[in-house]
């Protein structure tokens, strides 16, 4: 048995102007257990509050109802009453008749006054089963998370920190200042932004009670209220925060130039930056988009940004060196690479992509030519011994390797040179000897021991090998058996495989070749064998393919030039059989062939056509149709794969003997000379680790390439440099065919490439800086959890993108720019320095105009307005004004002007009287004509179509919502408004809250706001923060879950249900049971919905509560 | 009612209005706030006058009979410039088409030029020849000097449809 009291308020005639009152009244005192019912005019007033205490007294109540407006605004007003009068506060029920009543239903009173009948009805129904309910405290932590370094955040960090709480404040960008930091002035004082921001900023950096983190964003956050645990990620700036001095050396030599931010990209900045001078903390930070296309499509994974932009610096020296660090041999790459890079070039996508092999090559010849010697400090000397069977461009490698890290190498060639098919196989005229000696000298100049004429197998067997002395063996013998076309006459004297004809012509030794040659093959062999021949002064040279021109596997440019030397291209042949005379070839018969179905090299089979059989006179023939392994030589315990090939380990290269390693093309099969060089570099590493027990395969995952495409910037049209060909005509013996890049070619080459990577790593920054240490490439990301006891969201928002708006000519013509974009044009410190002039032709502008709302107040974009934009704009055009001579035609085409702050009006007066000139209109489109833009604009006012010419247009764009703040969302568990920004609790009284407790609003990522609006939002969520937890204890709310143990069934469905991570499965009593973390706990309720045993209850929102409502909603009687 | 046009005495027809309001979708003439993008960038100002933000803003107050009763509903040329750039999509002309339905329905009588417009277009498919025009700087312009293809005239299988949809 309750006693309840029932009090209606009036409030004003906000609700007794439609519900009847009286009526309500006198109805809710028949209702039972109720022993008084009143209405008062203002209940929430003193008077009204007194009545209800004085009959808690008088009338013993125990229970009291209050019918009024919103629990969101009085609620805490009623319970603080009625417990001052010595009634639990959570005996009181509160309900709605004003928002959800009067308000709503002010055109039909009579049913008005109906509902807040059946309300108050349920409202009793409940009030007598409400139960007596304790707060709980617990204990807060002082410091405070702040996210964003605009000047919301910096202005509530400085608050903050000087009322003594600790700060921690977190910037994803490298430095603090935000928006704010790239305005000119700000209205309506005209105060230079920085000039009042940047001491700000200074003081945030030495704040003792302010932790900065920039280059950091939260990613992560658990707890709740004065105990968040945050997850902040610390994105790697490759340059030491704390040894950094700002010196800017860095700056001064980095090759690479990318469009800033800062500057809205109408100014570049380099790979190494600082945002502004004025930047705090002050240091630099390397922007690293990732490992570029170029460098990621090579197998060795030599760094082509890097030493592309070396070159367009004329830094060839560095060039040199930083290719050298990859691979042993740049010459020869430079030559005969079949540069994968290129293909993956971004630039390729725009025109061509850039000619890396050509400046490769120039790079490398301008060092042979310089005599650049790269002085290799070999650390330590090792007494492992290393053998390497082989000196291909796998052996050499690996050899170079070993010898770089210290280990004595020797090395094993069968032939007297070493070089292996770069000596033997590609043609001087490709590679001249000369150039590949030289290259092969410096490996030897390392210390490398060199045993030619040696033939593994033959003069000395593995076994030997590995008991002489030997604790590792490097097998990179490459494929010598040529392969035959198994078809009759090969054996005729005439006949001759295409790599003991080259082989032979390479050593310099007696070759006959007849007048009429016939090479058979498609492949770079092939056309190798062809056009030697021509320089052996065959009569006529013919390449006899199976399949057509597309088909081929040579490439492209090496058949082009084959032909124009007069090898004659047949397609779409096959030889049948070899004819012969005397022991000697006189012809070849051949069949003609069809393209069919696509094979599995996704190439189509070439098929014979029946009796299409014809017989071609020659006397000598080549055929080149691949080689494969010689394995008669190695020994038995060296497994083979099924492709005939010496079977590894593919990470470790390791054979089937544990201290034998092979590589090349007598483990890939046919392949390149970079991947020989790549599988000689992973054997040197793998043999290293071997021989100190180490594990070859850690950290040794495949590079995958991310997918980096080129920065989206305009990109100028300019075309390729194109390879200078020696004259036809004196193509003779090894004379090189191709003559290389001039110096000029390759830096105009070098120009065009987009640095896709961002930062380069030509390492040319670490060279320069004084303190050894500061900069650090391999700089991972960090993962930083800090403790706070709240949280301030301080995180901007964006500027709207005018593209989205192509009638205004944003982006088609470039001196139509965004109102931010002119902020960084009038600036003193941004790319002109302060002058306003037209981006196109660099000249100040006769006339500009100024077009508001663009993006704002626009439903296809934002239907809200953007609350800065006409401010902004006058602001603007005054500077125009007052920078540029007085003459200068400003007009701002406007729809409404909104001044309405504290000195802006004035502002605007002050702006009509300098003679800017206002039209009521907005244009629908803008069009240019050469350097002019105009537009046609109906003047409302005076009713006149009236064309503008402007030299600079100036769009108004509006703020928008981040893209960001969806993650953040989700981080934070705070809801946003449908316009995107973050919502407040209440949009009046608590504006700065959000209804995640401890968690705050700061800025324009709750609305729009100008600068003065901001810092008091700011300062006051600072203040919010500092209420909630300056006692270091904070009040937690009793509505949260219960659970009857003994209806529990431990199912845990309440544990995966749980938004907040607020309840945990443990055993009491021998069984499981759900347990609510009280302090976690936000009283949702889904659990209790979820629950199928109807364990859970939800304190104060008790089923047998709730059910007691809603009997009486349903009832519908009389009391 | 208690709005008088006193250069006219009309006074707004709200049945009309509604009328109007009851033929537009998704298209609400009381969300225009009079940028006057519509009438800025309206193909048929210079010449015919028209101006799209007045006839919403007529529309609004209710004076609909002058509008169905009046030439300047047919002026638009229906380039749809105002209903792609409004930024409240109010769109002019949807609401332009309306009253022009409404006057068919009301039997009103429809300018001649308009009619001779219709014909053209059986005859040569657009609603007037290929001309040649001076751009801003006085300089002419046709279809030849701007190297665009010689126009193609309908058939009779165009004409036959065409007829069928006026329900000739």
């Amino acid at each position: 048995m309750t006693n309840i009291g029932v009090y209606i308020c009036h409030c004003g005639l906000n609700i007794a102007g439609v519900v009847d009152v009286e009526g309500v009244a006198e109805y809710a005192a028949k209702l039972p257990d109720v022993k008084a019912a009143k209405h008062i005019t203002y209940l929430c007033s003193d008077a009204g509050q007194k009545t209800i205490s004085e009959d808690i007294e008088k009338f013993k109540l125990d229970r009291i109802v209050v019918a009024s407006c919103s629990p969101r605004m009085h609620e805490e007003t009623f319970r603080n009453a009625i417990e001052a009068a010595g009634l639990n506060p959570y005996l009181l029920e509160m309900i709605n008749i004003r928002e959800q009543d009067s308000w709503c239903h002010n055109e039909e009173p009579e049913r008005a006054t109906e509902k807040a009948k059946v309300l108050i009805r349920m409202a009793v129904a409940r009030a007598s089963r409400l139960q007596p309910l304790e707060r709980s405290k617990i204990k807060a932590k002082k410091t405070v998370l702040v996210i964003g370094g605009g000047i919301a955040g910096i202005q509530a960090s400085l608050d903050l920190a000087n009322t003594g709480f600790k700060v921690q404040l977190v910037e994803k960008s490298p430095s603090i200042g935000g928006r704010m930091a790239q305005l000119d002035k700000t209205f309506p004082t005209l105060d230079c932004s920085a000039c009042i921001l940047t001491p700000r900023m200074a003081e945030v950096g030495r704040h003792p009670n302010i932790e900065l983190m920039t280059n950091a964003e939260v990613i992560n956050v658990d707890g709740f209220v004065g105990n968040y645990n945050v997850t902040i990620v610390r994105k790697p700036r490759f340059i030491d925060e704390d040894q950094c001095t700002g010196c800017g050396e860095c700056e001064n030599v980095c090759p690479v130039s990318m469009p800033s931010e800062f500057d809205l990209s109408l100014k570049t900045r380099k790979a190494v930056y600082r945002p502004f001078p004025q930047a705090v903390p002050n240091v630099f930070t390397i922007d690293k988009k990732g490992i570029a296309p170029c460098r990621a499509a090579c197998p060795a994974g030599v760094n082509a940004q890097g030493y592309i932009t070396l070159a367009n610096q004329g830094k060839f020296k560095e060039a040199y060196e930083l290719i050298k660090r990859s691979i042993p041999f740049p010459s020869v790459c430079g030559r005969i690479c079949f540069h994968p890079c290129e293909s993956e070039c971004e630039r390729g996508k725009f025109d061509e992509p850039i000619a890396i092999n050509a400046i490769k090559r120039f790079v490398a010849d301008y060092a042979s030519r310089k005599e650049i010697r790269i002085a290799e400090s070999i650390p330590r000397k090792l007494h492992d011994k290393v053998a390497v069977i082989g000196s291909g461009p796998a052996g050499l490698t690996a050899a170079y390797e070993l010898a770089k890290l210290g280990y004595p190498v020797t090395v094993f060639e069968s032939l007297p040179k070493l070089g292996g098919m770069l000596q033997v196989s590609i043609p001087g005229y490709r590679l001249p000897k000369d150039v590949l000696n030289k290259e092969i000298q410096t490996i030897v100049n390392l210390g490398v021991e060199v045993r030619t004429n040696v033939t593994i197998g033959k003069d000395l067997t593995l076994d030997e090998l590995l008991q002489t002395g030997y604790s590792a063996v490097f097998i990179a013998v490459g494929l010598q058996e040529c392969r035959k076309l198994r078809i009759e006459g090969e054996e005729l004297d005439g006949v001759i495989p295409a790599l003991k004809f080259l082989k032979n012509v390479n050593l310099g030794r007696q070759v006959k070749v007849g007048s009429r040659v016939a090479v058979v093959g498609g492949g770079n062999s092939a056309i190798d064998a062809a056009r030697v021949a021509i320089r052996q002064h065959a009569d006529e040279v013919m390449v006899l393919y199976r399949r057509s021109r597309d088909e081929m596997p040579a490439y492209s440019s090496e058949v082009e030039e084959a032909e124009k030397e007069g090898v004659k291209l047949h397609f779409l042949v096959s030889p049948k059989r070899i004819l012969g005379k005397d022991g000697h070839v006189v012809s070849i018969e051949c069949i003609r062939m069809e393209l069919g179905e696509f094979d599995e090299s996704g190439r189509r089979r070439p098929v014979p056509i029946e009796g299409s059989e014809f017989i071609i006179e020659v006397d000598t023939v080549i055929p080149a149709v691949g080689q494969s392994l010689d394995h008669t030589l190695l020994p038995k315990e060296i497994t083979l794969s099924e492709n005939n090939t010496i079977a590894v380990n593919p990470r470790t290269l390791q054979a089937s003997l544990p201290e034998v390693f092979a590589g090349g093309d007598a483990v890939k099969g046919e392949a390149t000379v970079i991947d020989a060089i790549c599988q000689g570099k992973n054997a040197a590493i793998s043999i290293d680790r071997f021989l100190r027990g180490e594990d070859m395969l850690a950290g040794r995952e495949e590079i995958i390439s991310e997918g980096l495409t080129a920065p989206q910037e305009e990109v100028v049209r300019k075309p390729r440099q194109v390879m200078p060909l020696l004259p036809v005509n004196q193509r003779v013996g090894d004379k090189e065919v191709q003559l290389g890049f001039t110096e000029e070619m390759v830096m105009e080459e070098a120009s065009r490439c987009l640095a896709c990577g961002g930062c380069s790593e030509c390492l040319e920054c670490e060279k320069v800086c004084e303190l050894t240490g500061v900069i650090d490439h391999t700089q991972k990301e960090e993962h930083v959890t800090v403790e706070v006891g709240g949280i301030i969201v301080a995180v901007g928002c964006e500027v709207f993108d005018a593209s989205l708006t192509p009638e205004l000519g944003y982006g088609r013509y470039k001196n139509v720019i965004s109102n931010i974009e002119f902020e960084r044009l009038s600036n003193a410190a941004g790319p002109t320095e302060g002058k306003i002039l037209c981006p196109s032709t660099g000249k100040p502008p006769k006339s500009v105009v100024f077009i508001q709302c663009v993006g704002s107040r626009d439903n296809r974009f934002c239907r809200y307005c953007c609350r800065i934009g006409c401010m902004v704009t006058l602001k603007q055009a005054i500077l125009v004004k007052e920078k540029m001579h007085q003459d200068i035609d400003v007009y701002v085409c406007f729809n409404d002007l909104r001044a309405f702050g504290k000195g802006y009006e004035e502002f605007y007066e002050r702006a009509r009287r300098m003679g800017i000139k206002f039209v009521k209109g907005l244009p629908s489109e803008v069009k240019g004509s050469g350097e002019i833009l105009y537009f046609d604009v109906y003047e409302s006012n005076t009713s006149k179509l009236l064309e503008i010419r402007a030299d600079l247009i100036v769009l108004a764009s509006g703020l928008v919502p981040s893209p960001e703040f969806a993650e953040l969302q989700e981080i934070l568990r705070i809801p946003r408004s449908p316009d995107g920004f973050f919502l407040e609790t209440h949009p009046k009284l608590q504006p700065l809250e959000t209804p995640t407790r401890g968690i705050f609003l700061a800025g324009t990522c709750q609305s729009p706001k100008d600068v003065p609006d901001t810092v008091s939002h700011a300062s006051g969520a600072a203040m919010k923060v500092a209420e909630l937890l300056a006692t270091g204890e904070v009040e937690i709310e009793p509505l949260i879950a219960t659970v009857e143990d003994s209806f529990c069934s431990g199912c845990g469905i309440c544990e995966s249900t749980c938004p907040y991570q607020a309840i945990e499965l443990i055993t009491k009593e021998g069984k499981n049971v759900a347990n609510i973390l009280e302090a976690v706990c936000q009283g949702c309720g889904a659990c209790s919905v979820a629950c199928p045993t109807h364990a859970i209850d939800m304190q104060h929102f008790r089923h047998e509560q709730i059910l007691a409502q809603i009997a009486a909603a349903v009832s519908g009687g009389e009391a | 009612m208690s709005l008088i046009d006193l250069m006219t005495m009309a006074k707004p027809n709200k049945e009309l209005q509604m009328k109007i309001l009851s033929l537009l979708w998704n298209v609400d003439p009381a969300d225009c706030f009079q940028c006057m993008r519509c009438t800025s960038g309206c193909t048929s100002l210079k010449l015919l006058e028209l101006k799209p933000h007045e006839v919403n803003l007529l529309v609004n107050a209710g004076f609909v009979e002058e509008l169905v009763s009046s030439d300047i509903i047919w002026a638009c040329a229906s380039c749809l410039k105002c209903r792609e750039r409004c930024p409240q999509k109010a769109s002019p002309y949807n609401i332009i088409i309306a009253l022009r339905n409404l006057a068919v329905e009301r039997d009103a009588k429809i300018p001649e030029v308009y009619m001779k417009a219709v014909a053209q277009i059986l005859e040569i498919g657009f609603t007037q020849k290929p001309q040649t025009v001076t751009s801003r700087e006085m300089q002419p312009f046709n279809r030849e000097k701007l190297g665009l293809p010689q126009i193609r005239y309908p058939d009779d299988k165009f004409k036959a449809i065409f007829m069928k949809i006026l329900g000739g």
